[in-house]
């Protein structure tokens, strides 16, 4: 996969360079004194530019498939967190998730070190705050190398969450009480086998673990040391992730090169929904947002993310438990999704549900965005470490094919999903980790039309400030380019939690 | 060439003399200067320039530092003692500073640790992210991490160079210990010191806060103590007439009292009185102690079978542990979850958690009995057919990029259930078109 590079710009695309996204100039709120810039350049798949025509055919799945990507999308750096770790310490990031409020990021990986960070603090810009925040708000040491950390569900309500759980390399799931930065329970019965992916259910009503000893754990994460149920797969298991609208459903991935659906309520029975189709192993499955078929999107070290659906109703409630020796239900493939490279190395994946939006890492040390909609990237954007603030990696380097073949690679991607105080739909943000331990926070919001809408919208957005005063958007207010663009009444952010 | 045979003397059997365990892996030095490593390799801690597990012990061929007398594992690093050089090396992770070189960076072959070049040292102590060193003189050096004030030198900075502690002027110490982030000492006049990390009570001076300066403990009994040894969160200590005393966290009984209650000061261990304990060793949860007629009782957790009496359970009192002819037991060496035992006939034995290969007899599983290590004992090979590092020449610092090591997508070809290719955790089951690990010269 060749590096795409292009020269920083700040000039305005004209209309027949439609389909390059290149980012006005950048604000980037870093996290150390510097006062370079970082440029965010965006390059989209080299398509031949689309008249007004193509876009108003975008409604219609199968055109879309041929006509190029449109961003809808307007993406910028909003911070650079650099590792914290001492000179030369390995610093890979494995994983990293928002909690349920989004207010606070939580990252575990290599360094065996679980950091959270207050989003807010992250966003805001240097000369705002009272000096400096280089680094996390916390850190807690961990005894092994983390491949997942998920912030634990509270009881709801407003409330950010204060306990992490994490799967690690020793096989064994713990849960911290961040305040006091103590293990409440751990786990091991993965027999060492490393733990690849941990998941709660909405309310923690549930958890699971999937492991290297080809099997997914789900029990009662308020009762740890009781029993649990098993499913087993033909190899590792990669991932597992509950159904986030609270079905009782859990994908499940493995190096078998499959996924599956599980009814939790029968794990034994066997899948309610199998994903066949992708040709090397799966590592990560995510839900898509809810629709009238149930949607799964997935990753595998083919270098493909996959759109899955099949149908099994929508309502938790009316769910009839698979009878025993039905068959699963063959998901169909809706669309194949390709331009990063995952051949080797888990990079991240991970869904913003209410917007259709799915983000990876790639080999080529770049953070891909696709459109549910459309099979090639929306907007990639190079990783590489900022000058002056190298990562992990051996020597620093500026150039994105020297950190590439250095090794480095983005590592961990997670949407803020939005929680249910956030009224500002159009907005979202979305944090990837690279293998040398950087962290980049990065900020988009739906472009708009006309004029009157950013008025809207600015009024909008004060009023939210005002009223919340919590995360500060850094939006810059900007008239539309005056595309033609059709305004999509249809899809709005949802709060899905 | 002339054609009669020199009657060349047979030369000595080859035998172990000393074992050491870490988080999940093992070492051995042997007669003839020969260092052995196996178990998990990931970050570098067995030496052999690459970052593959081991599952046999493997020797460390590139290494020829002579007159080595003695090998200290940490939880993921691991060191060594030139007493001809008068140089320590340490290889591993090296998070914290741990390996005394000045940074942070992993170490795949063993280096010298350069500030100590020269210094006569009496023992060294290696804790999860710590270490610490005794010179001759009694005098005490430590380096690593220090949130805690487990280098003893007052502050909480890591330190990523070796710091002379200054607290011990005047006062010769004999031995050191370094449990996860806290350090014991015993002096020369029978003093016993605790600093460090001490939530659980294991510093032993009657409180569950953190010290960051060396304190003594107030006498017990009125007892010399000439032994020292910690656990991940507690202590062991014996003294001049053979009394073992433990304190510090006991949720799993590794305190050995016949309870699960943490202990504030040095507790005798009432069950094993009549006994005179001659070595006693810290695992991450459990504990052994060694008595001078060469029985080895263990007690604490026993998840893995690491206390080693044939069943799984966690034991709060001592359990005696069987070997094979009731063989006696001449050293014994904790991990985190895994321990093993030096025999006076110069059998090693293994148990505890195998997934990692740190039993060194082949397998991945788990044992809660002594099982001979065929390779390294003298019932089994005798060190005749060790397997030996396959790296490049040691001369060549090597580093294996984090990248290279750590979130791998496993193979997707699984081997049948009791097939032997599964090495470790799956680390090394590498996808087909990239079977070998790049690796990074530096000079």
């Amino acid at each position: 996969m060749s590096n795409p590079s292009s020269p920083a710009s700040s000039s305005r695309s004209s209309s027949a360079a439609a389909q390059e996204h290149r980012l006005p100039e950048e604000e980037s709120q870093t996290l150390h004194h510097h006062n370079d810039q970082e440029v965010a350049s965006a390059i989209a798949a080299p398509f031949p530019p689309s008249s007004c025509e193509a876009d108003h055919q975008a409604h219609d799945d199968k055109d879309a498939e041929l006509s190029p990507p449109r961003c809808e999308w307007e993406f910028r750096l909003a911070a650079t967190v650099p590792t914290t770790a001492l000179p030369g310490a390995s610093d890979a990031i494995g994983s990293v998730d928002f909690d349920p409020t989004g207010r606070l990021l939580a990252t575990g990986g290599i360094a065996r070190k679980i950091r959270m960070y207050d989003v807010a603090s992250m966003l805001l810009p240097l000369d705002d705050s009272a000096g400096a925040r280089a680094g996390p708000a916390a850190c807690i040491c961990v005894p092994a190398k983390l491949s997942s950390v998920r912030w634990r569900p509270g009881g709801g309500g407003d409330a950010s969450s204060s306990v992490v759980g994490c799967g690690d390399y020793d096989g064994v799931v713990t849960e911290y009480d961040v305040e006091r930065g103590v293990a409440s329970w751990e786990r091991d019965e993965h027999a060492g086998r490393r733990v690849w992916s941990l998941d709660y259910a909405p309310g923690s009503a549930m958890a699971a673990s999937g492991s290297d000893d080809r099997t997914a754990h789900v029990w009662d994460p308020r009762a740890p040391s009781g029993g649990w149920a098993t499913a087993r797969a033909g190899g590792a298991v990669l991932c597992v992730e509950f159904d986030p609208s609270g079905a009782p459903h859990l994908a499940v991935g493995s190096a078998d090169r499959r996924a599956v659906v599980y009814d939790v309520r029968a794990l034994g029975r066997g899948a309610v929904a199998r994903m066949d189709g992708h040709a090397r192993a799966v590592t990560y499955v995510r839900w898509a947002g809810p629709g009238p078929a149930r949607r799964v999107v997935t990753s595998a070290a083919d270098g493909t993310h996959r759109l899955w659906e099949w149908s099994g109703g929508a309502s938790a409630a009316a769910e009839v438990v698979v009878e025993a020796g039905a068959a699963a239900a063959a998901a169909r493939e809706v669309r194949s999704y390709s331009g990063h490279a995952s051949a080797r190395s888990f990079v991240g994946m991970g869904v913003w549900r209410g917007a259709g939006l799915v983000a990876s890492g790639s080999e080529s040390n770049h953070v891909f965005v696709y459109d549910l909609r459309w099979a090639k990237p929306i907007w990639v954007h190079p990783f590489f470490a900022s000058h002056g603030h190298g990562g992990a990696h051996g020597p620093v380097t500026t150039d994105a094919a020297a950190a590439a073949a250095a090794g480095g690679f983005v590592s961990a991607v997670a949407w803020r999903q939005g929680s249910h105080n956030d009224g500002d739909l159009d907005g979202g943000a979305l944090v990837a980790g690279g293998s040398d331990g950087v962290l980049k926070v990065f900020t988009c919001r739906r472009r708009r039309e006309t004029a009157g809408d950013d008025v809207i919208k600015k009024t909008r957005v004060q009023q939210q400030q005002q009223q919340k005063g919590q995360l500060k958007y850094m939006f810059r207010l900007k008239l539309s380019e005056g595309r033609g663009e059709i305004k999509k009444g249809g899809q709005k952010m949802r709060d899905c939690d | 060439m002339d054609s009669v045979m020199a009657a060349v003397p047979d030369s000595p059997p080859q035998t172990v003399v000393l074992v050491s365990a870490g988080a999940s892996h093992s070492v051995a030095l042997l007669t003839g200067n020969v260092l052995c490593s196996w178990g998990r390799g990931e970050d570098g801690q067995l030496g052999h320039g690459d970052a593959e597990d081991r599952l046999v012990p493997t020797v460390l061929s590139g290494f020829d530092a002579p007159g080595i007398t003695s090998v200290i594992c940490g939880a993921d690093h691991t060191t060594a003692y030139s007493e001809d050089e008068l140089q320590v090396y340490s290889w591993g992770w090296g998070d914290f500073g741990r390996l005394g070189h000045g940074n942070s960076s992993d170490v795949f072959t063993p280096q010298p640790v350069k500030a100590l070049q020269g210094l006569k040292i009496k023992q060294i102590a290696c804790g999860d992210s710590h270490c610490l060193a005794v010179t001759m003189a009694g005098q005490v050096q430590s380096w690593g991490r220090n949130q805690n004030g487990q280098l003893g030198l007052g502050t909480t900075e890591d330190s990523l160079l070796p710091q002379k502690i200054q607290a011990f002027e005047g006062v010769c110490v004999k031995m050191i210990a370094a449990g996860a982030e806290h350090t014991a000492a015993v002096t020369e006049d029978g003093d016993l010191y605790g600093w460090g990390w001490g939530r659980y009570g294991n510093l032993g001076l009657g409180d569950r806060n953190d010290r960051l300066l060396p304190e003594k403990v107030s006498s017990v009994e009125g007892e010399k103590m000439v032994l020292v040894a910690c656990g991940w969160r507690h202590t062991i200590t014996v003294s001049d007439s053979g009394n073992l005393y433990t304190y510090g966290w006991s949720k799993y009984g590794q305190l050995g009292h016949g309870d699960f209650e943490d202990h504030l000061v040095p507790h005798k261990l009432e069950a094993l009185k009549d006994s005179t304990i001659s070595q006693i060793s810290g695992g991450w949860r459990h504990t052994m102690a060694l008595t001078s007629e060469g029985k080895l009782y263990g007690w604490g957790w026993n998840k893995f079978g690491q206390v080693g009496v044939g069943n799984n359970d966690d034991h709060c009192s001592p359990v005696q542990v069987h070997f094979p002819e009731d063989q006696k037991i001449s050293q014994v060496a904790c991990g985190w979850r895994h321990t093993l035992a030096l025999s006076e006939k110069k059998n090693v034995f293994s148990w505890g958690r195998g997934t990692s290969g740190q039993l060194g007899n082949g397998e991945i599983v788990d044992r809660n009995t002594p099982v001979l290590i065929d390779a390294l004992s003298t019932d089994g090979s005798g060190c005749k057919k060790l397997e030996s590092s396959t790296a490049a020449p040691f001369a060549a610092k090597v580093w294996v990029s984090p990248s290279e090591r750590y979130a791998i997508v496993p193979d997707e070809n699984v081997p049948k259930a009791g097939e032997g290719t599964a090495r470790g955790n799956g680390a090394d089951a590498n996808v087909p078109e990239n079977d070998v690990k790049r690796m990074r010269v530096q000079s």
